[in-house]
């Protein structure tokens, strides 16, 4: 093929197009830094869906050095939901400790927590306080809107993939998105596309008032399901076994391992907690896993030198508290709280 | 393998490589493969209709060309012909013709039990066997010389940039580009990038959120329907096809001319018409046009027994027809081409007398009828768009016709839908409106470095956070 390599209109395309995607990059880099920007997004993110980019704004904004004592509130949504992190706060204001509120709606799952490991330690806190979900063992991966394995991807978990996990697990569950996490590591807005597309949206609408902006709270639910809800679900998980041992188990069980060894190494008080449970729980889960959870818990609190909390030891909580099997209602989230301030009195005793 | 697919760059990038370390002979033979592949990887037993339309076709061109003898010309062009339509009619069109057909004894009474096959429709069947009859009739036209290379005929019929959804092209461009050796230049090289990254952009970012919103509205199949939510998703269907269609001739444009080759332009700012016939020369350019020199013209000419305009509007009426036709087997696809003849009828009445009438004198005046006609023209076409989209019955369509001139409550749903097609259009508006103010449709390419910049920025943004990855489909894959 004959060739004229004139670059004579080398500035018509590779110019503009890099300088445009040099700028575009340096946005991000700019607004990744800018506390506005994080508060923006927490703003016109939806309570729920965008849960992700609250966590990644809440953990951002967490200063490194401070004259009071940190305490990370972290797990599922039962961390996220059932605990009034403003009262706990307000409680412990004059004992020098605050609370940070990064758990996450969605399950949360060990591979999740040994992801933001690093960045967790790295803020510094003095105390985590971290309620694993029976599901958190006992399901198999699932890749979910809010706490995606693309977000906070570290490479040094492959080999531990690779120890657990059979070919057909890796393709099925993780494949599709290491694509996605290459790219999502360039790029802050591809990272959290599934949340900015509706964010930028929204604040567009809102500007022009076309819509109202809701208030974060409005998204808790707070009146209990009815009682087919409970049957139905019931029946349902009965069907399908929800919450089973499975090849993951094995894999949470080591990263939660890891995690909970690097953390204790780096002097950070852990403290890992069974949350609220519905009266009816047992009919969804059955009595082997329950006990599996927490023998596990057990033992590596005694092994590594944490706290354990088992579900046990939790206040007994009444129907009328729950909206569903393990979210509280408004009355349940006081009580829990409560709970709580008492709790960590005790167990906090230490850091102040 | 879609265009908009991480697995079509992973087949584009190394077939480039080596077509660009080939001579011409083996870059054609190289090409041939590709293009086979890249056909098969959708269902390789469809190849083999590609191999006997070119087979035919080759032959044909062959034998019309070296004889001096009329009838056996025509025989061998009617060969070609019935061949390519035997082809298109059977896997298109059958089913559609016997439903219609026992449906229509069905009314007599007539209990008809005719064949029905499960066929699966071939990807771009009825852009390949247009293109590869259009050899054929220029052949026998004298206005293209035939080729003895078959391997440069086939890959004329299945050059892989085009060959699922066009443009079509004809053999006077094409094969001569196909003959003849290429060369390589870095600015043509830069056009295909530029036309590719913007094909890519219309395609995952506008088409396909366009998308979202038009699949609910048309959904539903059951009345009563909100006019102003079937409005504004018929305005929002009607840029998502031009997107989706424009954008996949501009990533085949583009990746004809990092190769070398200058496919034809298949789109050139429909929207920015002020009368229909305008409008089909500047939508799909290379279906009307190849209807207008093979279809509309012969007929014109050989409707000779009707006077005036009655030999216009049948002549129009059929071609346009069959323009419906051509776009699938369906009702709503002949509705949608009976209409826009229709209207091409009525422009040929009032274009002499009607639109002289109004003719102001000002400058504001005239910038105010020019509008007033883009608008009502945008309207006619969307009109045209909602009988296109109703895939689910005419009577669906005429309830949300009707909807459209009687409904206009405002529902919970008309913002949103229309605040998202602002959204999501506006960077196209913005840039078609620079296109047609300094009449270029590479306005955007040649724009000021610092306009590029900031252009490409926004598109990039609208890329990461917008872009529809998963690889849909292109709605004219399915014709």
């Amino acid at each position: 093929m004959g060739t004229n390599l004139s670059i004579s209109n080398f500035k018509r395309w590779p110019w503009p197009f890099m300088a445009g995607l040099l700028l575009f990059i340096l946005l991000q880099v700019g607004l990744e830094r800018s506390a506005g920007f994080w508060r923006y997004v927490e703003r016109n993110g939806r309570f729920h869906f965008d849960d992700a980019l609250r966590f990644e704004s809440v953990l951002r904004g967490i200063p490194r050095q401070t004259p009071f004592k940190k305490v990370f509130l972290i797990g599922t949504s039962q961390a996220r939901e059932d605990i009034d992190v403003a009262y706990l706060n307000e409680q412990f204001k004059d004992r020098n400790i605050r609370f940070y509120d990064l758990g996450v709606i969605g399950t949360f799952y060990p591979v999740d927590l040994y992801m933001l490991k690093d960045r967790l330690i790295a803020a510094r806190p003095d105390a985590i306080f971290y309620t694993p979900f029976v599901e958190t063992f006992y399901t198999p991966y699932k890749i979910q809107p809010v706490n995606n394995l693309e977000y906070y991807f570290n490479p040094n978990i492959l080999p531990y993939l690779a120890k657990h996990l059979r070919r057909e697990d890796y393709d099925k569950d993780f494949r599709g998105d290491f694509l996605d996490v290459f790219a999502g590591s360039f790029s802050l807005f591809y990272r959290f596309r599934n949340h900015f597309d509706e964010i930028f949206y929204a604040s567009f609408k809102y500007s022009l008032g076309v819509e109202k902006r809701p208030l974060p709270m409005d998204s808790f639910f707070t009146e209990p399901y009815p009682d087919s809800y409970f049957e139905k679900q019931i029946e349902k998980y009965k069907k399908e076994q929800r919450y089973r041992y499975t090849r993951y188990t094995d894999l949470y069980q080591d990263l939660f391992d890891v995690f909970a060894r690097d953390v204790v190494a780096h002097d950070i008080r852990l403290i890992v907690s069974g949350c609220p449970l519905h009266p009816l729980f047992p009919k969804i889960c059955s009595p082997q896993v329950l006990e599996g959870y927490d023998d596990f818990l057990t033992e590596q609190s005694r092994r590594i030198g944490f706290t354990f909390a088992p579900h046990a030891e939790l206040p007994p909580f009444a129907a009328e508290e729950f909206n569903d099997f393990t979210h509280l209602t408004r009355a349940g989230r006081a009580r829990y709280t409560r709970y709580l301030i008492d709790y960590f009195e005790r167990e906090l005793e230490t850091l102040k | 393998m879609l265009f908009n697919s991480v697995k079509f760059f992973i087949f584009l990038i190394p077939v480039y490589l080596v077509y660009l370390r080939l001579n011409h002979r083996w870059q054609n033979r190289f090409l041939l493969l590709a293009s086979y592949v890249f056909y098969a990887s959708w269902d390789w037993r469809f190849l083999s209709l590609i191999l006997i339309a070119t087979a035919v076709d080759y032959f044909c061109g062959i034998k019309i060309s070296r004889s001096n003898d009329p009838v056996v010309r025509k025989r061998f062009l009617i060969l070609s012909i019935c061949s390519g339509l035997t082809i298109l009619g059977f896997f298109k069109y059958f089913n559609f013709f016997t439903t219609n057909i026992e449906r229509l004894l069905g009314v007599f009474g007539i209990d008809a039990d005719p064949f029905h096959f499960n066929i699966i429709l071939p990807v771009g069947i009825s852009f390949y066997t247009f293109q590869a009859m259009s050899y054929t009739i220029d052949v026998y036209r004298k206005a293209v010389k035939h080729t003895d290379n078959f391997a440069d005929f086939a890959l004329y019929v299945a050059f892989f940039p085009q060959l699922v959804a066009g443009p079509i092209e004809r053999a006077k461009n094409l094969l001569p580009q196909v003959i003849n050796s290429r060369k390589f230049r870095l600015d043509q090289f830069y056009e295909g990038c530029f036309l590719i990254f913007w094909g890519l952009f219309l395609k995952a970012v506008i088409a396909d959120n366009l998308g979202k919103l038009v699949e609910p509205v048309y959904a539903v199949t059951v009345p009563p329907f909100n006019g102003m939510e079937v409005l504004f998703a018929t305005y929002a269907f009607t840029f998502q096809i031009y997107c989706d269609f424009a954008g996949y001739s501009h990533i085949a444009r583009g990746l004809g001319k990092i190769m070398g080759f200058e496919l034809m332009v298949n789109f050139n700012l429909p929207f920015f018409v002020t009368n229909i016939q305008d409008y089909w020369n500047k939508w799909h350019i290379s279906l009307s046009t190849w209807l207008r020199d093979y279809l509309y013209i012969p007929l014109f000419s050989g409707l000779r027994f009707l006077k005036g305009n009655s030999r216009i509007f049948a002549a129009l009426m059929i071609t346009m027809t069959l323009i419906g036709l051509w776009h699938g087997a369906g009702w709503n696809y002949i509705i949608f081409g009976v209409y826009y003849g229709l209207l091409l009828c009525c422009y040929v009445l009032i274009r002499v007398h009607c639109l002289n009438w109004i003719n102001p004198k000002s400058r504001w005046g005239q910038a105010l009828w020019f509008a007033a006609r883009l608008v009502f023209m945008f309207h006619l076409v969307v009109i045209g768009m909602l009988l296109f989209r109703s895939v689910n019955g005419m009577a669906v369509a005429v309830c949300m016709l009707q909807a459209l001139f009687t409904d206009f409550t405002m529902t919970e749903n008309v913002v949103p839908i229309l605040s998202k097609l602002v959204y999501f259009t506006w960077i196209l508006l913005a840039v078609q409106i620079w296109q047609y103010r300094t009449n270029d449709l590479m306005a955007v390419y040649k724009a000021q470095p610092m306009f590029k910049v900031i252009f490409y920025a926004i598109c990039l943004f609208y890329f990461s956070v917008y872009g529809v990855t998963n690889g849909n489909q292109f709605i004219y894959f399915q014709f």
